[in-house]
This record gives C-alpha cells, sequence and structure tokens, in this order.
C-alpha cells in the first residue's frame, strides 16, 4: 500500500534532479548486473549448506539463476564475476513464512454510490474475496521487498491484503525485473484471517467472521457435491448454483489447499484452531505472537507453524521518576510481589512498582516465545508481516539470547519453511540444483557486528558490501579520480550537467556533485578498484540513486541506474588536486 | 532501534532472575491454579441447600469437583483437605442468568437477524470480570449477545473457572444451547431510528422474529423433502436458519430481552403459534403485570429474569417496581435477578437480599432467585443452582447469612476448586497484560463507560426533545 505512492515519489525526486541535474543514479535494487554477467563465483567461503552441515572453505557457483557447483573443488567459469570470500559466509537465502512483502494492493475504489445493506453487503465489501490472487498485485518495485532482501530474505509465501479472506497467495521470490519473474507458484493458500469487514457492515464482529466462515465452507461443500453429481449426468438436472467465491474454496474442501491463517494473539491462535477442528480444512498458521500461551492447543495441530519476526516494545513512560524496573545484578533488590496489596493511595507508588516488573515480566513472556515453542517440540518458521526488516536481525538475536537454539533459528529461516512450503526441492539450502537464493555474510548471520554483504536472489546479485556508511570499498590508484570532474548526464528531457567533486586516499573516498543549478549533494559509499567508480546519491526525498561508471585517463562513462531506464553518465575530469596523494 | 533493543535486554535479563526468585516465595499465588486440590471437606458452617432446607454445623464432602456428601460430622478421608467454616455460611455457587462479561464481541449490530453468531465464540478468559464475579459469589453465567437484534446470537453458558486460558475451558459442557432475542426500543431505536430499516415499531419487531422463524420452518421442510427424496437438492445451507431450525426444535432455548407487558405478551403469542415451549424473558420490568399469563406460558411458563430495582434508564422502563421479583414469584413464575453489566456482578446477594425488603419473600425464596431459579432457566439445574449430592461442587462461602447487608464473601468453590479466596486477594489477580501498553493501577477503579453493556460497540442513549434514541457509537 505503502509502496505506490513511494514509487510515485522516487520518480519525482529522480525528476527532480534530473531537471537540475546531480546525475545520479538508482539504487543496489535496480542494479542491473546481467548486462555484464550471470555467472559468479564466491570464492574460498565457508558455506552453511543447511543447519549443522558446514563446509569451511569452498567456492559456490552461480549461474543462469541456479547453484551451479558448491565445494572445494569447484570449478570456476571463464565469465564468472569473482567475489573474493575470505572470511564470508554463505547461507541458503531465508524464505519468509507469510508477508505481504512485493505485493501493492489497488487503490480502494472510492465510494460508487452503491447503497450497500449493512446486514447483507456484497463479497467484496465484507472482505471475502477468496476468488482473488495476489498474482495480480505482484510488483518487484515494492519497497519493503528491499529492506527484507537486505536482511537476507529471498522468497516468500506472500499473501494479498484484505479482511476475513483476501485472496490467493503465492510463493514468490523477493526480487527479479517483473512480477511474473518473482512468482515460483500461484494460489498455494488461500489467506485468511478473523478480521472484520471494513466499516460498519457484516461481518462486524469476530464472532461474525467465524459464523460467515462456518457458512461459506459448509455451502461451498454443498454445492461441490451437487457440482460433482451434475458433471456426472447433467440431464434432467437442474444446474447447481455456482459462484467463484465458493468455487474457491472446493481445493480447501479437497485438503489440496490449505487456509493461511494469520493470528497473533491467544484468543484468535484458539479461535482459529477451534475453527479448523470443526471445519476439518487444511491449516497454515502464521502471526502466533501469544503462542507462549496456547503451547498445549499448538501440540495438537499439524499445521505449519510461522511466528512473527515482531517483538513488543517496551512501551515509553509518561510516570516520572525511576523506573529502572528490574536491576541486573544477581540478587535483585526488588521482584514482582503477586501477593501485593495497596492498601491506601500512600503505598500506590509501590504497586505502580511492583506492576512495573509485572509488565516486564510479561514481555520476557513474548521474548521466550520462540524458545517456548521449540522446547515444546513444536516447529516453526518465521514470517515478516508484523516485522519492520529493520528489527529483524535484533529480535532474532534476542530470541537466541532467550533459549532459541541458532541452529533451530536458521532451519526456521531456510529449512523449515521450504519444506512445509514444498519449496524444498528447489530452495532452503546451498546445494547443486537449487535456485541461487543466497545470503552472504562476514561472519555469523546471528552475531550483532557481522554485516550482509550479498544477496544473490534467483542468481542476481545484490551488493550491500558498499556499507550503509561512506566506507565504500577503495583499492587500485585513486589518483585516477581524484579531483573535479565535469558530467553530462543524457535524459528523455535532454542533457544535463554538472561537477562532481572527489577527495580522500585509499582509506576512503568522498565527495560531492552539484547540480546545474548549483545544489550539492554528499556521495556516499564512493568504491573504486582502479577502474570502476561507483556511489550513491541520497536525495532528500524518493530513494537513492547509484552511479556506476568506468573511469580511463581523465574521462569516465557509465550509468545511472534508476526505477526506469538505465541513463547514460559521461565525464571529464576538469582539475586534479594539488597535492596528489598517491 | 538499536537504542530500543539495549535497553530492553538488561531488563530482560534481570526479570529472568527475577522469575527464578520468584518460584520460591510461599506468597506466589498461582493465579492460574493448575494443580489446585478439588477435594475437599468443608466443616461446620450453616449450608444454605435451597432445595433441602438449612444444615446448621453441617459439613460438606467435595469429591473431584462434585458434592459427595452434604451431612453432619463426615471426617475428610486422606488426602481431602479441610476447610473450617464455623460461624460462615455455604450456599450454592450463585447463577448469574444475565451477563456480557468474558466476551470479546458482544453485539452483531449489522442484522436484524444475526442467529448464526454466537458469544461462544469469542469468549475471552483472560476478563478479570470473571475474578470479580467469583469475588461477589457467583460460579455459573450466561453470558449473552447483546440486544441490538430483535433475534440476536447465541449466549453461553459459561462456568467462572478463572485462571484457565484455553477459551473452551470456560464453557459448562452440557449447558443447553441459548439465543438472544430482544424487543422494545434497542432493536427499534437501532434500526428504526438510526437507519430507517425495519424494525422501528413494536410491530416490526414481531414481523421480523415472525418472519424469521417462518424462513426456518420453510428451510426445515425443504431439509425434510430432500431427505424424503421429494427434493432433488438439499437447500442453501444457512448457519442462521440452522440455529432457528433448532430454536423450533426445542433445541435451543429462547432467552429474550424485554421489558413492556404488550410485548412479553406478544413473544408468548409468537412463540405459541411456532409451537417454541421455552421461553426466558431478560429484565421484564412490568413483568409483574402480567405474571399469571407468563407462568401460564407452555408446559412449564415462561422465565423472568429481572433487576432487583433499577429502572428509568430509558423510556420503556419507567413504569417498574421493586417488587417485581417477589410479585412473579408469588404468582408461579420462576424469577431470577441478574445484574447484565459487567461490575455489577458482583453483588447478587444483596440485590436478591432487597426483595425480602420489598415482598418479604423468605430466605429460601430469595436466595432461589440467585441460584436454583436462574439454574432452571438455563437448563442446568440438574448440575448446579443446589446443595445436593451429584451437583457440581460450586459453592460460595459468606462469614455472615448471604442476604445480610454485613455479609462478606469469602471463599468461592468452581468445581471443587478455590476460584476466589478472601484471604488470598492480591490487588493483582490479571491472568496477562499488554506487554506494551502502560500500567494500571488498581484504584484507578473500574469505569462504568468502558464496561461492556447490552448495547456495546453499537450505540449509546441520547435523549433529545424528540425523545430517546439510540445512536451509532462509531
Amino acid at each position: 500500500m505503502i509502496a505506490s505512492p513511494l514509487r510515485r515519489l522516487g520518480l519525482l525526486a529522480l525528476a527532480v534532479l534530473l531537471a537540475a541535474a546531480p546525475p545520479l543514479h538508482a539504487q543496489d535494487y535496480d542494479f542491473t548486473i546481467p548486462d555484464v554477467t550471470d555467472t559468479y563465483a564466491l570464492e574460498n567461503v565457508q558455506v552453511v549448506q543447511a543447519p549443522g552441515e558446514v563446509i569451511d572453505e569452498a567456492t559456490v557457483v552461480v549461474r543462469d539463476g541456479l547453484i551451479e557447483s558448491v565445494g572445494p573443488d569447484a570449478e570456476v567459469p571463464y565469465d564468472a564475476r569473482r567475489i573474493d570470500g575470505d572470511s564470508l559466509v554463505v547461507y541458503a537465502g531465508f524464505i519468509d513464512g507469510l508477508s505481504h512483502a512485493g505485493v501493492e494492493m489497488p487503490e480502494d475504489e472510492e465510494d460508487n454510490g452503491d447503497e450497500i445493506d449493512p446486514g447483507d453487503p456484497p463479497f467484496d465489501a465484507a472482505g471475502i474475496q477468496p476468488d482473488r490472487s495476489v498474482r495480480s498485485f505482484l510488483t518487484p518495485d515494492d519497497s519493503d521487498l528491499e529492506g527484507l532482501r537486505e536482511v537476507g530474505f529471498t522468497a516468500g509465501h506472500v499473501v494479498p491484503e484484505g479482511q476475513m479472506l483476501p485472496g490467493a497467495s503465492a510463493l514468490a521470490l523477493y526480487g527479479g525485473q517483473s512480477a511474473s519473474d518473482m512468482v515460483l507458484e500461484s494460489g498455494a493458500t488461500l489467506f485468511a484471517q478473523i478480521e472484520t469487514a471494513d466499516g460498519y457492515v457484516y461481518p462486524a464482529t469476530e464472532m461474525a467472521v467465524i459464523a460467515k466462515m462456518r457458512q461459506l465452507v459448509r455451502e461451498a461443500a454443498r454445492r461441490q457435491e451437487l457440482e460433482t453429481a451434475y458433471e456426472r449426468n447433467p440431464t434432467g438436472q437442474p444446474r447447481p448454483p455456482q459462484d467463484p467465491v465458493h468455487s474457491a474454496l472446493f481445493p480447501v474442501l479437497d485438503g489440496d489447499t490449505p487456509l493461511a491463517f494469520y493470528a497473533d494473539g491467544a484468543l484468535p491462535i484458539h479461535r482459529v484452531l477451534n475453527l479448523q477442528q470443526e471445519l476439518d480444512f487444511p491449516l497454515v498458521l502464521a502471526g502466533l505472537a501469544e503462542s507462549h500461551a496456547t503451547v498445549d492447543a499448538l501440540q495438537d495441530t499439524d499445521a505449519p507453524l510461522f511466528l512473527t519476526l515482531d517483538l513488543p516494545e517496551e512501551p515509553t513512560r509518561t510516570a516520572q521518576g525511576d523506573t529502572t524496573i528490574a536491576d541486573t545484578t544477581d540478587s535483585p533488590s526488588r521482584y514482582y510481589r503477586p501477593d501485593a496489596r495497596t492498601p491506601t493511595h500512600a503505598t500506590a507508588p509501590d504497586e505502580a512498582e511492583n506492576l512495573e516488573i509485572r509488565h516486564a515480566m510479561e514481555r520476557q513472556d513474548y521474548l521466550e516465545t520462540a524458545a517456548t515453542l521449540h522446547e515444546a517440540g513444536l516447529r516453526f518458521g518465521f514470517t515478516t508481516r508484523e516485522a519492520d526488516a529493520g528489527d529483524v536481525r535484533d529480535n532474532l538475536r534476542t530470541m537466541i539470547d532467550e533459549g532459541l537454539p541458532e541452529s533451530v533459528a536458521l532451519a526456521a529461516l531456510t529449512t523449515r519453511p521450504a519444506s512445509v512450503l514444498g519449496l524444498n526441492t528447489r530452495l532452503g539450502t546451498v546445494e547443486e540444483g537449487k535456485i541461487a537464493n543466497l545470503v552472504v555474510t562476514d561472519g555469523s548471520y546471528f552475531a550483532e557486528d557481522t554485516e550482509v554483504q550479498h544477496v544473490f536472489v534467483d542468481g542476481q546479485l545484490y551488493d550491500y558490501s558498499g556499507g550503509e556508511s561512506d566506507g565504500g570499498e577503495v583499492s587500485g590508484d585513486v589518483s585516477k579520480v581524484l579531483g573535479t570532474w565535469s558530467y553530462t548526464l543524457e535524459t528523455p528531457q535532454g542533457d544535463r550537467s554538472g561537477t562532481l567533486t572527489i577527495e580522500g586516499d585509499e582509506s576512503g573516498l568522498e565527495g560531492t556533485i552539484t547540480n546545474s543549478q548549483g545544489t550539492e549533494s554528499e556521495l556516499e559509499s564512493i568504491s573504486f578498484d582502479g577502474t570502476t567508480l561507483s556511489f550513491t546519491v541520497s536525495p532528500a526525498q524518493g530513494p537513492s540513486l547509484s552511479v556506476t561508471v568506468t573511469v580511463e585517463a581523465d574521462a569516465f562513462e557509465g550509468s545511472v541506474s534508476t526505477p526506469g531506464p538505465s541513463l547514460t553518465i559521461t565525464g571529464e575530469r576538469t582539475s586534479a588536486p594539488n597535492a596528489m596523494r598517491k | 532501534m538499536t537504542s530500543v533493543f539495549s535497553s530492553r535486554l538488561p531488563v530482560a535479563l534481570g526479570v529472568v532472575l527475577v522469575a527464578t526468585l520468584l518460584t520460591t516465595p510461599a506468597a506466589a499465588q498461582d493465579q492460574l491454579r493448575g494443580d489446585a486440590p478439588n477435594d475437599w471437606l468443608i466443616q461446620d458452617a450453616t449450608v444454605l441447600t435451597v432445595t433441602n432446607g438449612t444444615l446448621e454445623t453441617g459439613d460438606i464432602l467435595v469429591r473431584d469437583g462434585q458434592i459427595a456428601e452434604v451431612g453432619q460430622d463426615l471426617s475428610a478421608p486422606s488426602g481431602v483437605e479441610v476447610y473450617d467454616a464455623s460461624g460462615e455460611y455455604v450456599m450454592p455457587g450463585i447463577i448469574e442468568a444475565h451477563q456480557h462479561m468474558g466476551i470479546s464481541n458482544v453485539n452483531e449490530a449489522t442484522n436484524q437477524v444475526t442467529a448464526e453468531v454466537g458469544v461462544g465464540d469469542v469468549l475471552d478468559p483472560y476478563d478479570i470480570g470473571i475474578y470479580r464475579a467469583l469475588a461477589g459469589g457467583v460460579t455459573t453465567a450466561h453470558v449473552m449477545h447483546g440486544s441490538a437484534n430483535p433475534i440476536g446470537g447465541r449466549n453461553e453458558t459459561i462456568k467462572l473457572r478463572y485462571g484457565v486460558t484455553n477459551p473452551d475451558r470456560l464453557k459448562m459442557e452440557d449447558a443447553p444451547r441459548t439465543v438472544k432475542f430482544a424487543l422494545g426500543e434497542n432493536p427499534t431505536g437501532l434500526y428504526g431510528q438510526g437507519r430507517d430499516q425495519v424494525p422501528r415499531t413494536r410491530m416490526g419487531v414481531e414481523q421480523v422474529i415472525r418472519e424469521a422463524l417462518t424462513e426456518a420452518e420453510r428451510y426445515m421442510e425443504k431439509q425434510q423433502a430432500y431427505q424424503t427424496g421429494d427434493r432433488a437438492q438439499p437447500p442453501e445451507h444457512s448457519e442462521r436458519l440452522e440455529v432457528l431450525a433448532g430454536v423450533l426444535r426445542g433445541d435451543i432455548l429462547v432467552q429474550a430481552h424485554a421489558y413492556r407487558a404488550d410485548e412479553l405478551l406478544m413473544l408468548m403469542q409468537v412463540l405459541e403459534d411456532f409451537g417454541v415451549q421455552d421461553l426466558v424473558f431478560h429484565h421484564v420490568n412490568e413483568g409483574f403485570k402480567v405474571a399469571p399469563e407468563l407462568a401460564a406460558f407452555g408446559d412449564d411458563g415462561a422465565g423472568a429474569s429481572v433487576f432487583s430495582d433499577w429502572w428509568s434508564y430509558k423510556f420503556e422502563v419507567y413504569y417498574s417496581t421493586a417488587y417485581n421479583a417477589a410479585i412473579l414469584t408469588e404468582n408461579g413464575v420462576n424469577a431470577s435477578i441478574n445484574s447484565d453489566i459487567p461490575g455489577e456482578q458482583r453483588d447478587l446477594f444483596l440485590q436478591a437480599a432487597k426483595t425480602q425488603r420489598y415482598g418479604d419473600l423468605s430466605d429460601t425464596q430469595a436466595l432461589s432467585l440467585i441460584t436454583i431459579n436462574p439454574a432452571k432457566q438455563l437448563g442446568i439445574d440438574d448440575e448446579v443452582g443446589s446443595i445436593e449430592e451429584g451437583k457440581a461442587a460450586d459453592l460460595a462461602i459468606f462469614n455472615e447469612h448471604p442476604l445480610s447487608v454485613y455479609t462478606k464473601p469469602q471463599r468461592t468453590y468452581v468445581d471443587g476448586v478455590v476460584r476466589f479466596d478472601h484471604e488470598q486477594d492480591p490487588d493483582d489477580m490479571r491472568l496477562r497484560v499488554d506487554p506494551e501498553g502502560t500500567v494500571d493501577l488498581a484504584r484507578d477503579g473500574w469505569s462504568r463507560h468502558a464496561a461492556h453493556s447490552c448495547l456495546k460497540g453499537v450505540t449509546h442513549l441520547r435523549a433529545t426533545h424528540q425523545g430517546v434514541t439510540l445512536e451509532n457509537a462509531e
């Protein structure tokens, strides 16, 4: 939903920049390597093929979107782009158990003036759209994809947004040039929630949503029976009633398509499990934020589980005074007193302190949910639906600190979702023949100071090795780029020109870009390897743009990648620095 | 983001240590009461059986959650805990015939007929209101759909097993199913005045109910015809009509919100026409006007669950009397007293006592209003509602006679498990708190405004120069 305005904003920002010229350039998510090569060799890397299966030093060859070979002796093809992997670790790309990543729902239609009977609204107004598919709403431009890719997610079970039955899901890659590129499988599940209709129409309460689910499933069963009988012998039979909504539920009745429910709260979890027991449909259950309170009930189901990567945050206290609610020494001076009583208002501060501790304890249960499920023998993957991509790694670390074994966390990111989503022949491990979805880090993924360096989706490289700060990788003779440059950017609206200044040395480069109107912007993540110069520019609005040029003598030529077509940029050095640093 | 994380971690660490320490103090209250015993010998109490008189210095032996023996000088078998109730009074656990606590939704106020929905699907065992009811000696509650629709949803009879977190465990397993009907100003205000739909008048309410039951009759006929082969296809499945068919078959008891004498007579007429025998009216402020007619309904009469002395909160309840329960009782109507509003469920024993001031009912008659009578209205009197061998050990213990204004509840047993104990009644009895929420202090108190009323989520009353109206709250 936010993606489409963002994208518009991005284009707008680009237009502003182009008009005034700073030649800039689209950023990593549109980094189109295939122009050069689609073969990569990650050399001398540590390969975590699957949880617990590690090759200490090996080469991973990626070609044509697949993992061509993995092993100490893997041959590096002549056309491969070599990535020196000393100290790098390669994991299988992570698989998201349920999300709206890559999904842009159409804007709600404006009130078309039709009067809706609140007690009996049409299916779409009631949030009942199992006949839709997320396939039609997929776009690789959704900004959520970028954030999730950066933390290692390369594929997922994506579902449409909506209310009780928003539509069919897809198993999708978290990258690609088009929606078609993204789709691994359509219609894997039907997404469902105990979610009331928008506005005050039926079902306006959870109990009505539950009643409506029963109604739909049981009526679909009746229609399916009639249809089967009719197909056997239509002559002399009234045509069975038909509509796309009920028909969409037939595969659920057949046991072929699960209803994939999202439920975070303990009560919704119980409600979904009860409904499933009653109506007997195949179930996938995601969310589970409060599943530490529903372990017994979950043990009775064989539904695939996906635990949210969101964790509760400590509320901001408005109260003054000491809100340090628990000390960290071996013998805490204060602990929650469940039997506390507050006889007068004079002791209310004690009560407040006591209850603060209760709140902290309760939050603790959530931090331990993953460990609790694991200890109860429940296997699960993860869902990013309610999580901020930026919190994912912190939250995983918290779960591990609270008792979730690292190998189980890794399995929950890779092999577990691959297997329950039926993707294990194609995804989930670093093995020959699998789709080249990889996460390349500079250390254990779960260590705090580890950075994700590269992510491959379907064999396409997303390079984060530039880092987020100005710490681009610099090597080779930097004197080739130092100084002031004039540039020309070829745009559909004509050429734009401006100046570019680069300073620094091998330890790092910095610089600015000034457009024809004199607006100056900082260059970020400047990398130079002796011939190729790349950097990004983040305009005040819109996405940052990245520029890659080849430098030869006192000239450069290259491209600016944009959300639209890439643009050509050329430049000439107008002055070299006074004091040549080597 | 990182700052959030780093601030969380030390707290978390601290709490781990805290949690380990916590398991030891003897004072720690096991709110979940997972291992609480359900074998007890309650000794030397004044036992108010309600159905079999009063036993002075009586004992009650509870085995496996049931009343095993009632008598004098019983001895405790090994492993059975003893509670010395000398000087105290034991009565059957109070049965609240009309409440809206312990449920996440009250009204599906979008359609005049919503028999297919049920509050049993959205029970909320975390509701502190359940504990508050226990603190008033209540052990069973009929939690109801609201009164927005002429035919609302199904209600649920729950045992107040506060401490369980699986909603299903609140359900009283064998209780008959019931469905809410509502007459008068609530539906006419919401649909007629609020939305310009049927019903705008009491006539309209009758029409809606008759139409719905007629539709259910036809639905049953079609099902029948399909089964006998007279019809090629089964009728389109309807959760709504399935429930109403249950009403027509007598499987599902009608529990109707109604105030005025004319509408009481109307609904009895309607149900008679459809052959429905089971009917309990709720509120029934004008029941005293038609008590003999209520008593004459069907085979067993229509029940009446009333307020003690609450009225004048809207136009249709101006004509009321505190003698209502007594008049109904004296006329042979099975009457009960309910509290309806969460927060008011704590002093039903005092509400029942008012019938001694207003109507001079006997102790047993007054206690029956909150025990065996509501049990009969809910079809659960073979299991609860009196102190009899074989019934569930749902017991409320008071320090004084429960009809005394000086009485205080001491202990409440549900299925033999102590779910409320005055000696161990700390401030914080919540089963959970919102981990991201703010801290609510006990003395912040309860707000009537925030509670579930029978019109929660839909409407509020508004008095204007044109009269009293109900408006959508949202």
